[in-house]
């Protein structure tokens, strides 16, 4: 399978201090994969990197075999490498109504005036959120505003959506309902994804492999059974042991 | 035995409000309430008559008007897009630029207009009969007052989209352009900051007299002003002149109510969450800001090259006293408007029953034309059991207080805006009362919050020249003033000299302030 998403040799330095270390990944089309690692392991601002707006100090970024970023050189811009992204604060926009929060992306991403009322309804209907338009973010519920950031994402049917911890902020029970809502939208357009979570059994829910982040360096990848069968590292151990049930 | 103590931590915080607001009224209310009652008196109402019964004064307070609202435009022009490339473009030398851009500010205007005069007037260095008589006119006035004051609507911008979470505009930039970003996303979030900035920016253009003066143009304060202490004199006059000014105020006050109301302070956040953009600097918005930063502090070439060495050492034998007048009166000014600033800035950050009316009623004072609040004051202290006040540089201090009270308030109001309230909450859960915490850990934590304010409180009260040009006590004129007198009758590189002096003297305590924030940092 051909990646869409390629990482080679990532080296961040923010504010002096090393983020990344030589960090290589891919994920390939139509795949999900999860990005793990404790607090402070560089894994949201890996995010970033990938969306372009952080340049490393060294690496490349390919999306579907072109360079976007080589090194401090940002050859495409955030807004064309075709990404979506859902961030933690999910980081609706206030001053817009739900569908002006679709319609600003479709719009951005030239789709026809004339078709938009179209797609953000599909989008809303996608994720049970029928006759929400009008609504404003703050007069919704924690997760209707989380359905809204995923039909946000996938509204203009991006190559990649990245994750980044979008429910870190939700209750057991808004997750429950939320995890098999967003499995079964990836599954459906085929869409890939980078799943960005310190929750082992969320991203062992949603993605197929694992790529474990640990101060700025990846210490192990690869399919989750055999991420589990043989932990690197105490982290990954404690990560093997929670999927089990230990 | 407890119960005194708990009665005594009750009250602390009822008290020192009520402290804040007896002073607030005294200070700033009771001269616009003494001025609204004589205007209301039966024997005001043949002045009122004769003064305003004709078409005249209309006409002009309507040229003023038009004169600050196109300043207005001018500054929101010029300081949005400056302010928005600051905060979210990748500028060379961004922060020096940021400096450079809002020095001018803290200048008064006038001296900026001087160092126009001195570039594009007749025998300016780079000056023709034809820039001559564009700067002696409207237009000279509307690009002067807009050059001064676009940097506040800058400076706004900047607060107010480095304000705006990243996260909100990083969503974006994954579909938009960088100018969709910041037009659809982080300029509509951060309009409060600009339409404060937008407010204040007509404000101080209406009251503004010494640029107009100085260019010949005839504005309605400067009317006010020349009846109360210039040529023409006629004190009925005047004060029937300023009603109209107290209404302005009053509908200023009420746009900012309806409009902005706390957001102005949401917006203000003060805490920057200022990204710095990925990539090389861009070359466009970088010339762009250059150039603007260039054309802002133009006028003090101007200055310079009409002092020279000649005008700099005349200027001992014309200063007096005004320079130290100006740094006491200031600084003593700038101390009182932190210290109510600390009680009213947190009360309304907190959301304390009868803040808002407390900043209200300052903001009123900031908002009314300042010839109508020197009247107000002049009507208060010019009696005789307060000549001790009145007669000294008492009055100063009084007078700059009232107007730029609200200067400590909002800038503290914002900095405990963006702090969490857990701090307060637990130090009360330990038995902390109001003035333990204020003093334990209010004040600790925001150190460097109140000594901006005092900075910008300072600032204000230094370059002021409308509000104590009409009472300043003989002897006791602020250099401002002393450098505006001058203007009419002194030599010209003398008065230039003078000039740099309250440039450098601006620019040392802010170099001062600034480096012992970053010492104590």
């Amino acid at each position: 399978m051909s990646a869409v998403v390629e990482l080679a040799g990532i080296t961040t330095r923010l504010a002096g201090r090393i983020v990344h270390d030589d960090v290589s990944l891919a994920i390939a089309e139509g795949e999900a994969l999860a990005l793990l690692g404790p607090s402070g392991s560089g894994k949201s601002t890996l995010v970033r990197v990938v969306l372009g707006l952080v340049a490393p100090e060294r690496g490349i970024v390919r999306l579907r075999g072109t360079v976007v970023t080589d090194g401090r050189r940002l050859a495409t811009p955030p807004e064309d490498r075709r990404l979506a992204v859902v961030f933690q604060d999910l980081a609706l926009w206030p001053h817009l109504t739900v569908a002006g929060n679709l319609r600003f992306v479709l719009r951005s991403r030239r789709c026809d005036r004339a078709s938009v009322p179209a797609h953000i309804v599909r989008a809303l209907d996608r994720v049970g959120l029928a006759g929400f338009q009008d609504r404003y973010p703050g007069e919704l519920s924690g997760g209707e505003q989380q359905r809204v950031a995923l039909a946000r994402a996938l509204v203009a049917d991006p190559d990649v959506v990245l994750f980044d911890e979008p429910l870190a902020n939700l209750d057991v029970r808004l997750k429950r309902e939320l995890l098999p809502l967003v499995a079964e939208l990836l599954s459906a357009g085929g869409t890939s994804a980078l799943w960005v979570t310190h929750d082992p059994r969320e991203a062992a829910a949603l993605t197929q492999r694992a790529v474990v982040l640990e101060g700025g360096r990846v210490v192990q990848s690869g399919r989750w059974d055999a991420v589990c069968a043989e932990p690197a590292t105490a982290f990954v151990q404690a990560v093997a042991d929670t999927i089990e049930g230990r | 035995m407890g119960w005194p103590v708990s009665l005594a931590r009750r009250v602390q915080a009822p008290a020192t409000m009520a402290s804040v607001a007896l002073l607030l009224v005294v200070a700033s209310l009771l001269p616009l309430v003494f001025l609204a009652t004589e205007l209301l008196s039966a024997s005001a109402a043949g002045a009122l008559q004769r003064t305003l019964g004709t078409a005249r004064p209309w006409w002009l307070l309507a040229r003023t008007l038009a004169l600050a609202v196109t300043v207005t435009l001018g500054a929101l022009a010029v300081g949005v897009p400056m302010g928005a490339m600051l905060a979210r473009a990748n500028i060379a030398g961004r922060r020096v630029a940021l400096l450079l851009h809002l020095f001018p500010v803290s200048l008064p205007p006038f001296l900026l207009a001087f160092g126009w005069f001195h570039l594009l007037g007749r025998e300016g260095l780079v000056g023709s009969p034809m820039t001559s008589s564009l700067l002696f006119g409207p237009l000279g006035v509307v690009g002067t007052l807009t050059l001064a004051f676009a940097p506040i609507i800058s400076a706004l911008t900047v607060l107010g989209t480095d304000g705006v979470e990243p996260s909100l505009s990083e969503a974006a930039r994954t579909a938009a352009s960088p100018l969709r970003t910041l037009t659809h996303i982080v300029l509509p979030l951060a309009w409060p900051a600009i339409a404060f900035g937008a407010l204040i920016v007509f404000a101080l253009s209406l009251s503004e007299i010494g640029v107009p003066m100085f260019l010949r143009v005839r504005t309605y304060p400067a009317a006010v002003f020349a009846r109360l202490a210039g040529v023409a004199q006629a004190p009925g006059e005047a004060a029937a002149l300023v009603a109209p000014l107290l209404l302005i105020g009053i509908a200023l006050l009420f746009i900012d109510r309806r409009l902005l109301g706390r957001r102005s302070f949401a917006a203000l956040g003060l805490r920057s969450r200022h990204v710095a953009p990925a990539g090389r600097a861009d070359l466009i918005p970088t010339a762009l800001v250059w150039a603007v930063c260039a054309l802002t502090v133009l006028p003090l070439v101007g200055l310079a090259s009409e002092a020279g060495a000649r005008g700099l050492l005349g200027v001992g034998d014309w200063i007096g006293p005004s320079l130290s007048t100006s740094l006491l009166v200031s600084a003593c000014a700038a101390s009182a408007i932190v210290a109510a600033g600390l009680v009213t800035g947190h009360a309304v950050a907190r959301g304390h029953r009868g803040a808002a009316t407390l900043d209200a009623v300052a903001f009123l004072t900031f908002l009314t034309p300042s010839a109508a609040l020197a009247l107000g004051l002049i009507a208060t202290w010019n009696r005789p059991f307060s000549q001790g006040i009145y007669a000294t540089p008492a009055i100063l201090v009084v007078g700059l207080f009232a107007r730029y009270v609200v200067v400590g308030g909002r800038t503290l109001g914002a900095v405990f805006h963006g702090s969490p309230r857990r701090y307060e909450d637990a130090a009360a859960t330990f038995g902390a009362g109001y003035l333990r915490r204020l003093r334990h850990i209010l004040v600790p934590m925001h150190w460097r919050g109140l000594l901006g304010a005092w900075l910008v409180a300072f600032v204000f009260c230094m370059r002021d020249l409308d509000t104590v040009v009409s009472f300043y006590p003989p002897g006791s004129e602020p250099l401002p003033v002393r450098i505006f007198t001058l203007e009419a009758n002194g030599p010209e590189h003398v008065v230039a000299g003078l000039s740099l002096v309250q440039v450098a003297a601006t620019a040392a305590v802010l170099l001062g302030v600034g480096l012992l924030s970053r010492q104590r940092a």
